[in-house]
């Protein structure tokens, strides 16, 4: 399934970024998109279901790059999106990835996505408890809390760009909810 | 055995670990990309803690956000403090949560599933 990302309307996009993801602009990103949020008039479900996404996506971004993970020729300029599109939002972050890792990854996201939400919570726990000898086969704890947090609408695209390199797309749509009284 | 305090930085939460009198407050985001690297002395520091605790402990959570790297730590010191309880001491673990997070409840949720000793889910108001 294609991404949704090349039907994104400019005048919906509320952050666009490219570039590097590390600790600092990932800080600099989350201060920007809570105070969008704000301003915005969000509720408090809403923002932190987003920021949330944001955090864990981003931060798997980074530390894939910072534990040597990522394959010296890979390249390291990433992208972030948010867009409103008729008061859902959506949440697009790429990164590059050797088809070798795209291959484990792809594995993982798949397990992820045919999960339940009584599964993922079952397995959530589980590795919660047992980080070191969870072996079942699963993605790792952050795309399970970030489908969590999603309520299952989180997709991942792998997008061929050349025989060695693929460029990997999460997108998370967050479902705006009014304030509550 | 000193107290730990720690102010909060836009990706770590306050820390107020108070040996006396056993009050233990962790407060506000947890997000740090070296989640290792902040919570480990917490953990060393309630092992010795473990070794000779007030009569009685209160751990309470009032968290923002945290990423998932934090919630293993966040269950590590639940632990430390199960340990605790199964002792035989008196230990009170209060989870607080805003009334529209919902998933901050559901992780209060999960991590009393997980340990033994009970954990109060309480709601904040907004």
């Amino acid at each position: 399934m294609r991404t949704n990302i090349y039907s994104i309307d400019t005048e919906n996009t509320i952050l666009s970024y490219k570039g590097e993801f590390d600790g600092e602009t990932i800080g600099d990103l989350v201060r920007l998109v809570e105070r969008k949020m704000f301003l915005a008039k969000e509720s408090v479900k809403t923002t932190k279901t987003l920021v949330n996404i944001l955090i864990e996506g981003l931060q798997n971004v980074c530390h894939y790059f910072q534990e040597g993970v990522a394959d010296a020729n890979a390249l390291k300029e990433c992208f972030l999106i948010i867009a409103n599109n008729n008061n859902d939002y959506q949440l697009f972050i790429g990164n590059h990835v050797t088809k070798i890792r795209a291959q484990a990854l792809k594995k993982r996201v798949d397990n992820v996505a045919q999960m339940s939400a009584d599964d993922l919570r079952s397995v959530y726990i589980t590795i919660l408890e047992m980080p070191k000898i969870y072996t079942g086969g699963g993605a790792g704890l952050g795309f399970i809390d970030m489908t969590r947090r999603a309520n299952g609408n989180i997709k991942y695209h792998f997008e061929q760009e050349n025989q060695d390199k693929i460029l990997f797309i999460l997108e998370a749509t967050i479902q705006s909810t009014p304030k509550s009284a | 055995m000193d107290n730990i305090i720690i102010e909060s930085t836009p990706k770590t939460p306050k820390i107020s670990f108070h040996v006396a009198n056993g009050t233990l407050e962790i407060t506000g985001r947890s997000i740090p990309e070296n989640s290792y690297q902040f919570y480990e002395p917490l953990l060393e520091w309630l092992d010795k803690y473990d070794a000779q605790p007030a009569a009685s402990t209160v751990l309470t959570f009032k968290l923002d956000y945290f990423n998932t790297s934090s919630s293993m730590y966040i269950l590590g010191i639940l632990k430390k403090i199960e340990k605790i309880f199964l002792a035989g001491k008196q230990v009170s673990v209060s989870w607080f949560y805003d009334q529209d997070d919902e998933d901050m409840l559901q992780t209060g949720e999960d991590l009393k599933q997980i340990v033994k000793v009970p954990v109060n889910i309480i709601q904040l108001q907004s």
